[in-house]
């Protein structure tokens, strides 16, 4: 763990402490969300402190990358390094806070496990365009010529695709709200080999 | 128009280079006070390099922050073929003139939701398919 991360969590879970559970403090992380996290744990004692402020964009959009990070390590040993290093550097891409827009929620770590544990079950050649919603959860775009297909991956293995298909002139449309474990069947009809191998 | 940060474009997973624009750059998202929420380009004059700068320059002085980011594109689409695309997936939109403060030209699809995903898609593929990017802008 990079020590700046433990300082920042320490020094808002104790802006939270002085809190209490009150949500005044504005949106981001409760002193729950952080023991929750397990970057770090309840044994801390705090006395004193700062004045109470929301933890900043930086703070949330480091703690969303040090938990996917922190997470992927545990499956890494099914990934090879470039992948690993290139959803890394695509996460890196999507959290710049220069480009931040308004209210957006960083990378919800619940979406990013749903996607990590679907790309294990496909060709590891598949690359996907990421991109981010409003609420955090992570999109893989896969691209084929006009041919697009979007899933968005929520937590909890739920999944919502959308394909865009050209046949002739026309283009064919199609959506629906699955399990990922399901997706695969869900997209049959649409030449899901376009964008990737089953495993 | 309607401005689409970094987290809603597709890039390519190697370069980073700007491919286009993802369906969910359609979702409301708080700024949008409700409606989706766009800005009228030709309410500025006809449409050119110089008005599209003026409407991107109105629409980021209706910001809270005044910034636009510097990957961000802006997506252009026609109000006719919104609103034909939108009736077509069932949503008879109204696109109404609401300006926004220092954005005169804002305006608001009225009836609009984006809970299906198939419109969302259709507008980021079919009808606001030409992308300015925010560096190319002449802002004033």
């Amino acid at each position: 763990m990079r020590p700046e991360f433990h300082e920042f969590a320490s020094n808002a879970l104790q802006r939270r402490v002085k809190l209490g559970s009150s949500s005044s403090a504005g949106s981001g992380l409760s002193a729950g969300d952080i023991l929750r996290s397990g970057l770090i744990d309840d044994r801390h004692t705090f006395r004193g402190g700062t004045p109470a402020s929301p933890p900043s964009l930086q703070e949330r959009v480091f703690k969303a990358l040090a938990d996917a990070k922190v997470w992927t390590a545990q499956v890494a040993m099914h990934m090879n390094l470039a992948t690993r290093d290139r959803y890394f550097r695509q996460l890196d891409l999507l959290h710049d806070c220069d480009e931040w827009f308004g209210a957006d929620l960083p990378l919800n770590l619940e979406s990013y496990k749903t996607f990590i544990r679907f790309m294990l079950t496909v060709d590891g050649s598949s690359k996907p365009s990421l991109a981010l919603s409003a609420s955090g959860n992570l999109l893989g775009i896969w691209l084929a010529g006009r041919d697009r297909l979007t899933i968005e991956f929520r937590p909890g293995d739920s999944v919502e695709w959308v394909i865009s298909r050209q046949e002739g002139d026309a283009t064919e449309r199609a959506a629906g709200t699955t399990s990922s474990a399901r997706l695969m069947a869900n997209i049959q009809g649409f030449k899901p080999e376009t964008w990737f191998k089953l495993g | 128009m309607r401005y689409v940060p970094f987290g809603r474009q597709v890039r390519d997973p190697d370069t980073g280079e700007f491919i286009g624009i993802t369906n969910k750059a359609f979702e409301i998202r708080a700024a949008d006070k409700g409606h989706l929420s766009l800005t009228w380009v030709e309410y500025y004059g006809d449409k050119s390099a110089e008005t599209l700068g003026i409407a991107a320059s109105a629409f980021r002085d209706s910001l809270d922050d005044k910034k636009l980011a510097t990957k961000a594109y802006f997506a252009i689409g026609q109000a006719g073929l919104t609103r034909e695309t939108a009736n077509a997936h069932g949503k008879a939109i109204r696109i109404v003139h609401a300006p926004d403060g220092p954005n005169e030209g804002h305006v608001e699809l009225r009836r609009f939701s984006d809970d299906d995903v198939k419109l969302l898609e259709a507008l980021a593929l079919d009808v606001y398919s030409e992308h300015v990017a925010v560096k190319d802008l002449k802002l004033i």
